[in-house]
């Protein structure tokens, strides 16, 4: 069974992900953070990484790029529930969903997918990524 | 004034008048009286120095000699106790002699004299009356003739008095007048000069050029005082903008935090509910609950995304993989119409390009104000614009893309002036809300804060490169996003993505 890394700092993103992945067949292993997730890749190898781009710590994109660094193979689903996240008064640089997305995908993305997506799309495009 | 001139003029002529006549009298009288006194004289010594005195016969010719030689109405001789009068001396004239020695007195108009004589016999007095009549009568016709003098100068002098009354009052009038009218807010009369005497065309002139200086200072005052309430209006106006624009950008970070928080508790409640109607049999009871739930969730997450938009963050339905040169070429077409002949534009295009996911409005409308940035630079010698789109290669200024765009992902346009260009202070706050360099009036300076926006919220980057006196270009970066790649399997990410957009619906 191909196993898929999920990494997302909010509890129930990463369970009702994991309860698709199962159902649908996969193995499915859970991070917090993006360290978390990038030590558990070296002891557990998947297949396919899904991360969330604004987590507290290590950003998404970050996490991409060491990933696609450290290990060309797997495939990456980078997701984002946006908005602009500067705890500040409105700043024109902030950078928004797509924005977020545009920079996962030039990080090492193979596919985005905005919050909140459909199970169905989902699990389409896990398993488009984890065929061969 | 004229009152004061005649009132002086009443006081000071009979003075005058009276003057004269004491002088002329008292000459004349004077001169009555030395001639008298100088006759008497001549005759006491013609009588002291004669033997008439001895000789009674020759006395009394000699005594009518007098009477009738001379104006004396009284000749009198008294030798001791003898006294001889003038025969011709008429007889109510006897014994009338006074000693007077004044002249004009008593009203007999006779000045009486007595002179003492040399007599063999002891005391002699000759005494003599003279006629005043004549003196008198001359005194008289000086007298009126002074009257007429005084009345003539009188005449003359209030005619003269007269004319220069009106000869001054009436251009003092006119001066009055119109200062009167200009005082009264008549600013455009001036004073005017109706008469010849130097001295008020002087101060005509001088006060026109009171008048005008003043005008122009209150037209100063007025100007600046319009100015001044125009920028106060101005600045309320801003203030309420700015307070309207920090209440979106309140609501725009509370929508962004919120956005993401929401997002993050729709995707558990659609998936779970997903799984739930899942786990349903197929004709259970709760199914329709459930289905319920979903169909909400789903509109929940469309009216999250309309917060986000409302706030002007970029949310994909905006977003369509469009054609940029061609929206680009639209957009010039339309502002060479509205451009000047002054300005010659000049656009070069990569047909390379492309499709770029953008919001084709909100391109558009940001190729225009740039359009009118560098419009706004050149007005006043024209100028040359320049448009141009390309697809970057990956040797090109890197320094200028944020992190994460790569260069082979990228679509410039660039929008180029001649215009003055901005030296360093103004290129590091062009982007800033509510800068500008124009007038109060011309301009909000929201208008590049606002294309910054829309270049960010494409994922994108602007950045300006200007050179004083040379001119200044906007080169806005938009990421090639490829949201229409190719998943591994054939099928394109846009299809999996509208498939998602059917099913929420």
């Amino acid at each position: 069974m191909p196993r898929v890394l999920i990494i997302d700092d909010e509890e129930d993103v990463r369970d009702a992900l994991c309860e698709v992945l199962n159902r649908a067949g996969f193995d499915v292993g859970v991070a917090a953070t993006s360290d978390e997730g990038i030590d558990d890749l070296r002891i557990n190898p998947a297949e396919l990484v899904v991360t969330d781009i604004i987590m507290p710590g290590k950003d998404g994109v970050t996490a991409i790029r060491e990933i696609r660094g450290e290990f060309p193979d797997v495939k990456i689903i980078a997701i984002s529930g946006g908005g602009n996240f500067t705890p500040d008064a409105y700043e024109p640089n902030a950078i928004m969903t797509t924005a977020y997305l545009a920079a996962a995908r030039e990080a090492g993305a193979d596919v985005i997918l905005p919050k909140p997506f459909d199970r169905t799309a989902f699990v389409a495009a896990v398993r488009a990524l984890t065929a061969d | 004034m004229i009152v004061v001139a005649l009132v002086v003029h009443a006081m000071l002529l009979p003075a005058l008048f009276f003057g004269v006549m004491f002088i002329v009298e008292k000459s004349y009288r004077e001169a009555f009286v030395n001639e008298v006194r100088m006759h008497g004289l001549f005759l006491a010594d013609s009588l002291n120095s004669t033997q008439i005195l001895n000789s009674p016969q020759d006395l009394a010719t000699w005594l009518d000699s007098v009477f009738l030689g001379s104006n004396s109405v009284y000749v009198e001789l008294m030798n001791g106790e003898q006294r001889f009068l003038s025969t011709i001396m008429d007889e109510s004239d006897v014994d009338k002699f006074q000693e007077d020695y004044r002249f004009g007195d008593h009203g007999d108009d006779v000045y009486y004299l007595s002179m003492p004589l040399d007599a063999p016999g002891g005391q002699a007095i000759l005494r003599l009356g003279f006629d005043e009549g004549l003196v008198l009568e001359e005194i008289r016709i000086a007298r009126t003739r002074t009257i007429y003098a005084s009345a003539a100068y009188l005449v003359i002098s209030l005619v003269l008095l007269v004319l220069l009354a009106v000869y001054l009052t009436r251009p003092l009038r006119t001066l009055q007048r119109d200062s009167r009218v200009i005082a009264s807010g008549d600013y455009n009369t001036r004073l005017r000069v109706g008469t010849r005497v130097r001295e008020f065309r002087e101060l005509a002139k001088d006060l026109n050029l009171m008048r005008d200086t003043l005008l122009g200072t209150n037209e100063r005052l007025r100007a600046e005082i319009e100015n001044h309430v125009a920028s106060e209006r101005q600045r309320q106006r801003l203030q309420a903008q700015l307070r309207h624009a920090q209440r979106l950008e309140t609501v725009g970070t509370l929508a962004g935090g919120i956005a993401h928080e929401f997002n993050n508790i729709l995707l558990p409640i659609i998936l779970y509910t997903d799984l739930a109607l899942e786990d349903l049999q197929r004709d259970s009871p709760i199914r329709g609950n459930l289905e319920r739930v979903m169909k909400l969730a789903n509109r929940a997450k469309k009216i999250v995304n309309k917060i986000l938009t409302f706030s002007r963050k970029s949310i994909e339905p905006g977003f369509e993989s469009s054609d940029v040169v061609s929206i680009v070429k639209e957009t010039v077409t339309l502002v060479r119409a509205l451009m000047p002949a002054t300005i010659d534009i000049q656009t070069s295009f990569d047909e390379k390009c492309g499709r770029v996911p953008v919001d084709a409005a909100e391109v558009q409308g940001l190729i225009m104000n740039l359009c009118s940035n560098a419009f706004l630079a050149m007005t006043e010698k024209g100028g040359r614009l320049t448009i141009d789109v390309r697809v970057l290669a990956g040797d090109d200024d890197s320094e200028h893309l944020p992190p994460g765009l790569a260069l082979d992902h990228c679509v410039r346009i660039s929008v180029g002036d001649s215009g003055a260009g901005m030296d360093q202070a103004i290129r590091e706050r062009i982007f800033e809300p509510f800068f500008t360099t124009r007038e109060v009036g011309k301009g909000t300076g929201l208008g590049l804060p606002v294309v910054h926006g829309i270049v960010v919220s494409h994922g994108g980057d602007i950045t300006v490169d200007s050179t004083p006196g040379r001119g200044t270009t906007f080169h806005v970066y938009l990421p090639h996003i490829p949201l229409s790649s190719e998943l591994p399997d054939g099928r394109s990410q846009t299809e999996t993505l509208d498939s998602m957009s059917e099913k929420s619906k």
